[in-house]
């Protein structure tokens, strides 16, 4: 198993690498470049040609990836060309805790809620309670985040104004302007947080119950569920020691996705909910050609992604005895 | 529960406060010792060397309790939507980014918010001298009560660090057409500042290269004395003043810049001089401006802190707006009609001066013609795509420079307006007879909804005016930055669109800021890339003349050559923008057009503000 784990974190190397290669590359493709501010006021050559020496972007592309992977090796990511005073490392520290936060919130509702309605649907197969769970299902998995996240401002911010409309209720960073990667309770963020969990948990805790609901009516079927039972097993033990833990395996396949996704940023609620996490940094920076913060947030969810992987791996081994990478 | 919470913290930071006010000591100057990291090119055995040494500066500072406590001041919400880009006026290029150094830092002058008149800020008085050799040289006297003034976020104290002189004016004009530093609105600076241009385009390793220090001294500002700023400029150009004002020469204080590097502009390194300090700059998540307590320009309002939220989505932002969080808002599109309907006693009308019109490329047919563009300029009816396409808010324009600008002819003086009659004969006598044998035209645009929406409007009107099916119209929908680099000089003429939607705002208010930097033929990009002409030649004789006169005839003649019948017609203005926005009653303000906002002269009702926000 270790010499598993040391292979796989040693083929990350690679993978990273043709990540950030390719991200590196398919911007540059884009027509457009990061200085083009105008269309009509002629900007002269040079102005543009001092800007491009300024940031390196006069050297040739395999030059540019070449200080890239130097610089991103001593974890310098380089400077933002929309923000004049930060670097990608500044914009990535203040971000990503906050998408961090949120995404952490969201995932624990969507776990919470998605796997026991999963699993009430599961065991009363064909019953009012399997058709409430499936129909809130699929309602959640229907309604898009940019429906839900206005509606939940309009209903319990603007009419009943229970909650604040928007913007992070974190307490604030006493040092160097940085939020805290696990959210600190309070009040505040609380209140904050509800709505914007809610509509991002909505989805995932509906996407994990439709998961968990058909694996485990696949897997309750199965023989040896059959000998459990014949055994005498307790139906509880049944459920959750034999049924549930062999057909979680489906579900955490697409956790691992679905964490790296979450916690690295979402564009739709961090805009509508006007939380500045990384989410805003993935769209905004194709638009402004902003090279490094491009690769830079491309850079961290591929880092996520693939440690995510990895831990799904290892989950595998310990909910299914059978699989083994030795 | 939370409300009686909110009254019980605000009477005890209000009591506390009054005893703070009351135990507070008067303020003292005092001297500090901090260490500065400067910067200097230097001559060293025949070489230019840059060194960099750390130096002991004596810093005398005026240390200030502040006044209130925050959550007791008048304050203005307002939305940025996104992050402010940066904070140093020589990098500005965004609105945002404007609007918070014009409430910073101080300009030689400013705007009026309401007639656009320049108006002494730094400088008191300027004038004009004209070389015999045929330069010029504009000499503006400072005032000497505005100070660098700091602000500290841990202790909340501010502190006068010295006066604004006229070597700071100096440090920022090198600094903007420093080759490090300068960016696109150097150009401007460039264009008639002596030696700025050189500067920008220095190349070290260029065979006939001067001495770095030689180029820095040949850029045209100096200041004979602290009070005193005089720019060389190419030639003589009036209108000087108006662009003294802009932000990218706004004074910046070299120490703090050599002491921190490009973060000297975060909250707690930077220095500024205007109405307000930086109080606060989490990225993204909060600003803070507070008033400047040793501000001693005129502050007619009472907005003693600025809380700036970034809420870059329209419905949230008005929504935030509709529950008291925000002093001003746009309204979405969607709900912009109920809203002025249903809440006129919010609605607020505004202009920011910019004028949309349609572009043609000159160089294919069709409309290498001038009766095609003068027919399409003749029946673009204005109104009709003012009502349907932006629910009626925005002013028909026949010609390019709006009201406001000096220049301007009296609008629509000058133009041809909608004659549809008029646009088919012409049409059939550049042989189209009812748009027969018309080639199909690709009709560039941005890739909003917003912008499909605009160029379908224009193409039904077209089709009903000239009497061209509505598919001969193909709409190209192109994000930003593509459709600006398939417009670039770079595109070959064959892969060029025939028409595309366009817009302009003003940099500073002349006519020269609207014809020469957006039509003329070698000083714009000239995307319709069109000949040079006669209307060419005169622009650039109106750029440097000094009588205000010929310079108002000149402008209406180049406006008449370009837009008047049988104009020469580069392109079709259509409307000026105007924008109704959601504002709360107890905010009165002039909206500046240009330069950006002046929140020192905002006045906010703050008990009705409060007892709004309580409710």
């Amino acid at each position: 198993m270790v010499r598993y784990i040391v292979r796989r974190i040693l083929w990350f190397i690679p993978v990273v690498l043709a990540i950030t290669f390719a991200t590196f590359a398919l911007v540059r493709a884009i027509p457009g470049g990061p200085f083009d501010v105008t269309g009509e006021r002629a900007v002269p050559d040079y102005i543009i040609g001092n800007l491009e020496e300024i940031y390196h972007l006069n050297e040739p592309v395999w030059k540019q990836f070449g200080f890239y992977v130097w610089d991103a090796l001593h974890l310098d990511f380089g400077p933002s060309f929309t923000y004049q005073s930060q670097t990608v490392n500044d914009l990535i520290a203040q971000g990503l805790p906050i998408s961090f936060q949120l995404g952490i919130m969201a995932l624990a509702l969507g776990l919470v809620v998605g796997v026991p309605a999963g699993v009430i649907a599961a065991l009363k197969h064909n019953t009012l309670s399997d058709y409430i769970a499936t129909f809130i299902a699929v309602f959640g998995v229907s309604v898009p985040n940019i429906v839900l996240g206005p509606l939940l401002i309009l209903v319990f911010g603007v009419w009943l104004n229970w909650l604040p409309v928007a913007e992070w209720g974190a307490v604030r960073p006493e040092h160097f302007f940085i939020y805290p990667w696990l959210p600190i309770p309070s009040l505040q963020l609380l209140e904050h947080a509800l709505l914007p969990v809610l509509t991002l948990g909505s989805g995932l805790s509906a996407q994990i119950a439709r998961l968990t609901r058909a694996s485990l009516l696949q897997v309750i079927r199965q023989d040896y569920i059959r000998t459990a039972r014949a055994k005498g097993l307790m139906e509880r033990i049944v459920v959750i020691r034999h049924a549930l833990k062999n057909s979680l395996i489906p579900v955490v396949t697409v956790l691992g996705p679905l964490f790296a996704g979450v916690v690295t940023g979402t564009f739709v609620v961090e805009q509508i909910f006007a939380i500045p996490g990384m989410g805003r940094h993935f769209v905004a920076s194709i638009g402004q050609r902003d090279y490094p913060l491009i690769t830079g947030a491309t850079l961290v969810y591929a880092v996520f992604l693939v440690i995510s992987n990895l831990l799904v791996d290892i989950t595998y081994v310990w909910l299914d005895p059978r699989i083994s990478y030795e | 529960m939370r409300n009686k919470k909110r009254n019980a913290l605000i009477a005890v930071l209000l009591i506390g406060s009054t005893l703070l006010a009351a135990c507070a000591p008067p303020a003292t100057p005092e001297t500090v010792v901090e260490q500065v990291e400067v910067t200097r090119v230097i001559e060293q055995e025949g070489e230019t060397v840059v060194e960099t040494v750390v130096e002991e500066v004596a810093v005398e500072v005026v240390v200030t309790a502040t006044p209130a406590p925050a959550d007791e001041m008048v304050t203005l919400d307002r939305n940025y939507g996104t992050d402010i880009a940066g904070l140093d006026p020589q990098r500005a290029e965004d609105t945002t980014s404007i609007e918070a150094i014009e409430n910073l830092f101080v300009g030689l002058t400013d705007y009026d918010d309401t007639t656009g008149e320049v108006l002494p800020e730094l400088a008191t008085s300027w004038e004009q001298t004209v070389n015999d050799d045929g330069t010029a040289d504009w000499t503006f006297h400072l005032r000497d009560d505005i100070n660098w003034v700091y602000y500290n976020p841990m202790t909340e104290e501010t502190g006068v660090v010295r006066p604004v002189t006229a070597q700071d004016v100096v440090y920022a004009v090198q600094r903007a057409c420093s080759p490090e530093v300068g960016t696109y609105y150097s150009d401007i600076v460039g264009s008639y500042v002596i030696g700025c241009g050189d500067y920008l385009s220095y190349d070290p390793e260029a065979e006939d290269a001067l001495p770095l220090e030689d180029v820095i001294a040949g850029v045209g500002a100096e200041a004979p004395d602290d009070m005193t700023v005089v720019f060389h400029l190419l030639a003589p150009v009036g209108y000087w003043p108006a662009i003294a004002g802009m932000w990218t020469i706004r004074p910046t204080p070299q120490e703090t810049i050599d002491q921190f590097g490009p973060e000297w502009v975060e909250a707690g390194n930077i220095v500024t001089n205007g109405p307000y300090v930086l109080g606060e700059w989490i990225h993204s998540v909060s600003t803070v401006f507070l008033k400047n307590p040793h501000w001693t320009g005129p502050f007619p309002g009472n907005v003693e802190k600025v809380q700036i939220h970034y809420i870059n989505d329209v419905s949230t932002e008005f929504a935030l707006f509709l529950d008291n969080g925000l002093d001003w808002a746009n309204v979405p599109a969607a709900e912009l009609e109920a809203f002025k309907a249903e809440s006129p006693e919010l609605a607020f009308e505004s202009s920011d001066l910019a004028v949309f019109y349609l572009s043609f490329f000159h160089r294919r047919p069709p409309f290498d013609d001038q009766k095609v563009r003068e027919a399409f300029a003749l029946g673009l009816d204005r109104q009709a795509f003012i009502d349907v396409a932006r629910s009626g808010e925005g002013v028909v324009m026949t010609h390019f420079t709006p009201p406001g600008m000096f220049g301007a002819p009296p609008i629509n003086e000058v133009g041809v307006s909608y004659d549809p009659e008029r646009a088919r004969e012409l049409l059939a006598e550049a042989g189209y007879p009812n748009c027969e044998g018309f080639p199909t035209i690709e009709f560039l645009t941005t890739s909003s909804d917003r912008a499909r929406m605009w160029a379908e409007t224009y193409a039904a009107i077209f089709s009903e005016s000239l009497g061209c099916p509505v598919d001969t119209f193909n709409i190209i929908q192109q994000e930003f930055r593509v459709y600006l680099a398939t417009l670039s000089p770079d595109t070959p003429d064959e892969e060029m669109p025939h028409m595309w939607s366009a817009g302009w705002g003003p940099d500073y208010a002349d006519a020269d800021n609207w014809l020469r930097a957006v039509v003329h033929c070698e000083d714009s990009e000239n995307n319709p890339r069109r000949e040079c002409s006669a209307a060419d030649e005169l622009i650039k004789e109106l750029q440097f003349e000094t009588d205000a006169q010929t310079r108002i005839d000149g402008y209406r003649q180049v406006e008449e050559m370009f837009f008047g019948p049988g104009g020469e017609f580069p392109f079709a203005p259509c409307f000026l923008r105007i924008e109704t926005d959601a504002l709360q009653t107890w905010l009165e303000f002039d909206p500046a057009e240009l330069g950006g906002h002046h929140y020192n002269n905002w006045v906010i009702d703050w008990e009705a503000k409060k007892a709004a926000q309580s409710d």
